[in-house]
């Protein structure tokens, strides 16, 4: 177990990460991130190229997400997790300081193509290359995405709190907890 | 290169620097290294970068996950025994009371020699015309023995020599979610996957649904489904994932779909396209919505 071990050691919370950014759902992070490695201990060794294998921990993360958003409308824009993320007032939600939560539920109301391509950016794991790769997107796509993205995110967060989506998850950063067995 | 140019490369610059040796952005840096103004503003677009990712850096983690992960990854490979509890032990308990009626084995292999064709030598017309009525008989008494004894089981009766498509879609599903499953080359050019198919005598489709010539390969490897010899076919879907052409012999497959058009069924998680041509029968399956393997067509 070492190998695998040693491997989800090195990217299991950018990925628990990007799968937020994604989901906006802890338990539905963790079982992606979970399935991802499962695939990984399936296929893996059809990797040739072992230096791949973040990128291609990524690109399977982001297939599944995919994949199980088709096949179920339960990955919706609706606001999920009530348990364990109470929704904030306006004037809390303007002067709540930036932490992980924020992050999240900034990029959870950016329109869906920007916010794979922003989170695996400031996640840093990533160049703009190797993030076209991963989302299986031209260079000049994830590019205009970047800077389009980051356009809005800079609008979102210096904009009124009453005129921000109202479809975003609210987390209290010391909330998350794993419901899993 | 102008400075709004070099604004929209530079958004791409990770604020941790990661990207600084990166050929790509050395013009953009070295026009905000000149002009104050552009500088001024990759300064503050890195400063606002490197707060963002260091919020989403700090989202905490669920309290278990790693555990979770290397628990899950150790029952992947059987690592450790999976427990077995009271409910599993009383259901395999009570299966294992049940019995098959007397005699049901020999009735089938009996059935079954009964339906292997006669060899390829010349036969008198007579025993051309006498075998498969002795055949039938035999079915036939095997059938009405067993429904005798256990009226609720129906023995297998004929298809011994061919395979149904439902079997090699069942087979295929199997092979390919087994653990150990690997393709026998991995290789993007489709032309070098057939090269390898031919080189191993395994049939190879003449031509490909227009939705799968641009596809980029993944790899190719054989298929073996009750003896038969088959070629898989696995191709890069993007967004909708592996898609995975399966070709047999038409002669080795029976219930082979049209020839005109694909049929297409949906059997849990897997859509299957089938349909044939003069040489073979193929099947394209994936992970997708039936009417986007449809599209494929």
């Amino acid at each position: 177990m070492s190998e695998f071990s040693e491997l989800v050691d090195a990217h299991y919370q950018a990925l628990f990460r990007f799968g937020m950014s994604l989901t906006r759902d802890v338990d539905r992070a963790a079982d992606l991130v979970q399935e991802t490695f499962c695939i990984w201990a399936q296929k893996g060794d059809q990797l040739r190229d072992k230096t791949k294998a973040k990128t291609w921990l990524f690109t399977t993360l982001h297939r599944e997400f995919l994949s199980q958003r088709r096949h179920s409308a339960r990955f919706s824009d609706e606001p999920i997790n009530e348990a364990i993320s109470p929704a904030v007032s306006g004037e809390e939600d303007a002067d709540r300081q930036m932490d992980g939560a924020r992050a999240v539920e900034l990029l959870g109301a950016l329109e869906e193509a920007y916010r794979a391509p922003l989170a695996l950016f400031y996640l840093q794991q990533h160049s703009y290359r190797e993030i076209a790769e991963i989302l299986d997107l031209p260079i000049g796509t994830v590019m205009s995405r970047l800077s389009r993205g980051k356009e809005m995110l800079r609008k979102q967060m210096t904009a009124e709190p009453s005129s921000a989506p109202k479809n975003i998850l609210h987390l209290e950063p010391g909330a998350i907890t794993h419901h899993h067995g | 290169m102008d400075k709004e140019r070099a604004r929209f490369i530079l958004r791409s610059f990770r604020p941790n620097g990661a990207d600084v040796s990166d050929a790509d952005f050395a013009a953009a840096l070295h026009l905000a290294l000149e002009d104050r103004e552009l500088g001024e503003w990759l300064a503050s677009e890195r400063a606002f970068d490197a707060g963002f990712a260091s919020a989403l850096g700090s989202l905490p983690l669920p309290e278990h996950l790693r555990e979770d992960i290397l628990t899950s990854l150790a029952l992947e490979r059987g690592d450790f025994p999976q427990a077995e509890d009271h409910h599993d032990a009383a259901m395999i308990g009570a299966l294992s009371t049940f019995h098959p009626p007397a005699g049901l084995r020999d009735q089938i292999l009996a059935a079954m020699e009964a339906t292997t064709p006669a060899p390829a030598n010349v036969v008198p017309f007579w025993k051309k015309l006498t075998f498969p009525l002795a055949a039938a008989a035999g079915i036939a008494l095997a059938l009405f023995l067993t429904r005798q004894t256990q009226s609720e089981f129906s023995p297998p009766t004929a298809g011994v020599k061919l395979i149904s498509s439902g079997v090699v879609q069942a087979s295929f599903v199997k092979t390919y979610e087994a653990p150990d499953f690997s393709l026998e080359i991995t290789q993007q050019d489709y032309e070098k996957l057939i090269a390898h198919l031919c080189s191993c005598g395994l049939p190879k489709p003449e031509d490909l649904p227009q939705g799968l010539r641009d596809l980029k390969g993944i790899g190719c490897r054989e298929l073996v489904v009750n003896g038969k010899h088959g070629s898989l076919i696995c191709f890069d879907g993007g967004e909708n994932g592996v898609i995975h052409l399966v070709v047999f012999k038409r002669q080795d497959v029976m219930e082979t779909g049209p020839f005109d058009k694909p049929e297409i069924t949906r059997k849990d998680d897997w859509s299957c396209a089938r349909w044939q041509n003069e040489r073979s029968a193929f099947m394209l399956m994936g992970n997708l919505p039936p009417e986007k393997l449809a599209a494929m067509f």
